[in-house]
């Protein structure tokens, strides 16, 4: 203690000053600050001031807490400055993604039984019903932005995971159940043109790496004989580019610092004789693919408004379909760069997104299809979860 | 509320030290002090909001009564400590013990279930040194209620210490210096404190529960080293950044408290190591438990050695009510009688290297024990850190050191006096006390930028 007394002596002022001057700025910043009500960077809404009752009075030194933190001065400065000390840091682990360049990568993990079984007994369940109604069914596996993991993280971060996942949760379906394993799609493309297919900065892939797989699904589909129509002649498809800012999922994870300037390929196919039913027991429809996505933001297009937003039910008829088949969809969001092939190629595509679907159960809209084929298609890691809480 | 929460450090501590010092004489401050501990104290405690002040109040009641006579009164000495170990053994081991008696007895007596009081660990330790210290006749027993009240609940040592003798402070409750020197050692010691914490625990913290979090031992031997490392860098870190900011609060209030870490891992024996690390809770066993059992100068070797067991079993039950503390506190009972029986000897003959070696390991080992939430995830554990059991590692070591080398750098060369011996050799130099504010307030600044980030900050002693 002494030799810190020695250090003090001469620096008394110049610690007490900045101190006092720091504590007191934020001191009175905090009741003058605007007050938000969303965090944009963590997506969530932030913490309202607790309501003072005597009931719940325990509760009170916790929400003003929380209060306090969630609208702390410059906040969500400071989460940026973060995200950038980290970055300059050079870690590759950051706010739970792995950084690679200006690639953001969702980290994989691998699933123990236990945590596939239950949702592997309800894919079992759900698609023994369709075929039951009198559909034929299948379980498609879609490539995941891990799929590039191995050809842009160190070795030592390099896995099998994904298809560790998949080949656990396959093995758990009936035997009957067909299982398309359409992340083998970029099987025979190059690195580069595969990290072209996904998004930098989002979770999800483009119409570009949508539209891969897609090709690669209707092949095993006529393979498998699950259409049993004529398979169409030299199918194509033909991408545009638009020209605005992508404002990815990640990036708002790190206050958009990553570049918004990114290729953003769309698929219209012949959209303009496509009718959009969106409400489940009505025959409204609009022509307007509008109908069905998402509104881009100020800053540019998101996911949601350059494809479809994660509706509960929406229904596509094109009279000038490729096919006569007909296909009812449970799918996650990586389906949703896919909705305009769809739409192209059958004539009719039901699509269900079970986390939005209310008020109707899964299992009536699977009865009351007049679907030819139900599609379970989710990402290969999407195995497990809330995704599978077929009601 | 935390030392190292956003609503303390910019609402609480601004509003309370703008309070104090406003207040004239000391009494008026002392006053000011016990208001806004209980506040404190209500604040993190409001399910118990009425034990301290009942405690208080009791104790100041022993107090008196023990000072009854010309020598301390025995009877009431007896029944205070009971009274006070009592309140410990309801609130932190009646559910433990009903356990293990159902457990060995198979029976099903209902085991209570109820949260441990905050900070009962430790104010109670206080009491019982001024309780012990009036029968002793060493302090006066304390007539001024508001000084005993403020001693026992001051609110920089309420939750996690330091355990403050009564003997160290009850002159300053009286009478203490409040200077702009005592407010800038305050404050650098705080900073410093919330550092460590902040800056240096909190990330460490990601890295070891990464690891240990694997309670199925899915995770390799580097990870397993890696984890503990983090863990052992951690609970320094974690504890000894909450005593300095402790003890710099109290600084800033005029108390002065003595250290309660002195760089324990440049020891080079467990029993050095005891003697730097939560020196606090050492000085408490050895005053009020090992020298009144007589220490180590009985007459025979076996009461010398059962003192010491005695000791280690009793610090170890006192970070917690489960088995692994016990065998933790029972296994540097064993290291240090190891010491004293032929290893310390054995030792000096060896480099200082190899001596400091054989402390580290022995203690990351003990804390091995300490972390693990029970005794098979504990032989969990060691195993894999000796390359035992399955081969199969879903973490990511070499991640893990790729993103973490320069926090465990820093960590480590924080765990010497390296960097205070810097300050020192340069605070002759002209540009020190610019360097030294400069280097404070960026510590600050960074601590504030983590706390603005990170949900992850509770502080281990505050369950003990």
């Amino acid at each position: 203690m002494k030799q810190d007394e020695i250090i003090l002596r001469k620096t008394s002022s110049f610690i007490v000053i900045p101190y006092i001057v720091i504590t007191v700025f934020f001191f009175i910043t905090f009741f003058i600050y605007p007050k938000q009500t969303k965090s944009e960077t963590e997506n969530r809404y932030l913490a309202p001031f607790p309501e003072i009752k005597i009931r719940s009075l325990k509760d009170l030194p916790s929400g003003l807490e929380n209060y306090y933190n969630d609208h702390f001065p410059f906040r969500e400065s400071f989460m940026e400055l973060f995200s950038r000390t980290e970055l300059a840091l050079g870690k590759i682990k950051v706010r739970d993604l792995y950084i690679t360049g200006d690639y953001i990568l969702p980290i994989e993990y691998l699933y123990t039984e236990n945590d596939i079984k239950l949702s592997a007994e309800k894919a079992n369940e759900i698609l023994t019903f369709a075929e039951a109604c009198g559909k034929k069914s299948a379980y498609v596996a879609l490539p995941y932005k891990t799929y590039i993991y191995n050809y842009m993280l160190p070795s030592y971060l390099q896995s099998d995971y994904s298809e560790q996942n998949y080949i656990n949760f396959t093995k758990m379906l009936k035997p009957s159940i067909k299982s398309c394993e359409a992340f083998r799609a970029y099987k025979n493309d190059s690195i580069e043109d595969t990290k072209t297919y996904f998004f930098k900065s989002d979770f999800h892939w483009n119409a570009k790496g949508a539209g891969e797989a897609f090709l690669y699904i209707l092949d095993w589909l006529f393979s498998e004989n699950l259409i049993t129509e004529p398979k169409p002649a030299n199918l194509s498809l033909e991408y545009t580019y638009l020209d605005d800012n992508y404002i990815g999922d990640l990036n708002r994870r790190y206050s958009f610092i990553f570049p918004t300037k990114e290729s953003i390929p769309v698929f219209r196919g012949n959209g303009n004789t496509v009718r959009y039913y969106t409400s489940y027991d009505s025959n409204d429809y609009s022509t307007d693919k509008a109908s069905i996505q998402g509104e881009a933001l100020p800053e540019g297009q998101t996911y949601d408004s350059v494809y479809t937003k994660n509706l509960g039910y929406y229904k596509m008829v094109n009279d000038n379909s490729l096919l006569d088949t007909k296909v009812l969809v449970i799918k996650d969001s990586m389906q949703n760069p896919m909705t305009d092939m769809f739409a192209y190629v059958f004539n009719t595509s039901e699509i269900v997104d079970i986390r939005a679907l209310k008020d109707i159960s899964l299992y009536t809209v699977i009865e009351n299809s007049d679907a030819d084929l139900v599609l379970l298609m989710y990402h290969q890691n999407n195995v497990t979860g809330e995704m599978f809480d077929f009601k | 509320m935390l030392f190292s929460s956003l609503i303390f450090l910019f609402l609480f501590l601004p509003l309370v030290l703008a309070g104090y010092y406003i207040l004239p004489g000391i009494r008026y401050k002392n006053i000011f002090l016990l208001l806004v501990s209980i506040f404190f104290y209500a604040w993190g405690e409001p399910a118990y909001i009425l034990l301290l002040p009942a405690s208080i109040i009791i104790n100041y009641a022993f107090g008196l009564l023990i000072h009854r006579g010309q020598t301390g009164n025995k009877f009431w000495f007896i029944v205070s400590i009971a009274f006070n170990v009592g309140l410990i053994m309801l609130f932190k081991y009646l559910p433990f013990f009903i356990t293990n008696i159902n457990n060995v007895f198979s029976l099903h007596i209902p085991v209570p279930k109820m949260a441990l009081p905050m900070g009962i660990s430790f104010y109670t330790f206080k009491v019982i040194t001024y309780l012990a210290d009036v029968y002793r006749g060493t302090v006066p027993p304390q007539k001024s209620f508001i000084d005993l009240s403020l001693y026992i609940s001051l609110f920089p040592q309420l939750t996690a210490g330091p355990i403050v003798k009564y003997s160290a402070v009850f002159k300053q409750l009286e009478n203490r210096d409040h200077t702009l020197n005592n407010l800038a050692w305050g404050i650098a010691k705080f900073i410093l404190g919330l550092g460590k914490k902040v800056i240096l625990s909190n990330n460490l913290a990601l890295i070891a529960d990464s690891i240990f979090n694997f309670k199925s031992g899915t995770f390799g031997v580097l990870s397993a080293w890696i984890g503990l490392i983090s863990y052992s860098l951690q609970i320094y870190f974690d504890f000894s950044g909450y005593s300095d900011m402790a003890i710099g609060l109290c600084r800033m209030f005029g108390f002065e408290v003595d250290e309660n870490f002195n760089y324990p891992y440049i020891s080079k024996s467990a029993g050095e190591f005891w003697r730097r690390w939560h020196i606090s809770l050492g000085s408490f066993f050895r005053d009020y438990v090992y020298i009144p059992l007589g220490g180590n100068r009985c007459k025979s070797q076996f009461a010398n050695y059962r003192n010491l067991f005695v000791v280690w079993f009793l610090t170890g039950l006192w970070h917690g009510a489960s088995w692994n503390f016990i065998i933790w506190g029972l296994y540097f009972g064993f290291l240090i009688a190891l010491e004293r029986a032929s290893l310390l000897d054995l030792l000096s003959k060896l480099p200082p290297f190899l001596q400091h070696c054989y402390l580290i390991i022995g203690v990351m080992i003990g804390w091995v024990f300490f972390r693990t939430d029970n005794i098979s995830h504990a032989v969990l554990y060691l195993k894999k850190l000796f390359g035992i059991g399955s081969t199969i590692d879903l973490t990511n070591p070499m991640l893990l050191l790729h993103d973490n080398y320069l926090l465990l750098i820093v960590a480590i060369l924080a765990c010497t006096p390296l960097f205070k011996n810097i300050a020192l050799s340069l605070s002759n130099k002209r540009f020190f006390p610019y360097a030294a504010g400069v280097w404070l307030i960026l510590i600050y600044f960074i601590s504030i930028l983590y706390l603005g980030n990170t949900s992850y900050n509770p502080f281990i002693y505050f369950r003990f």
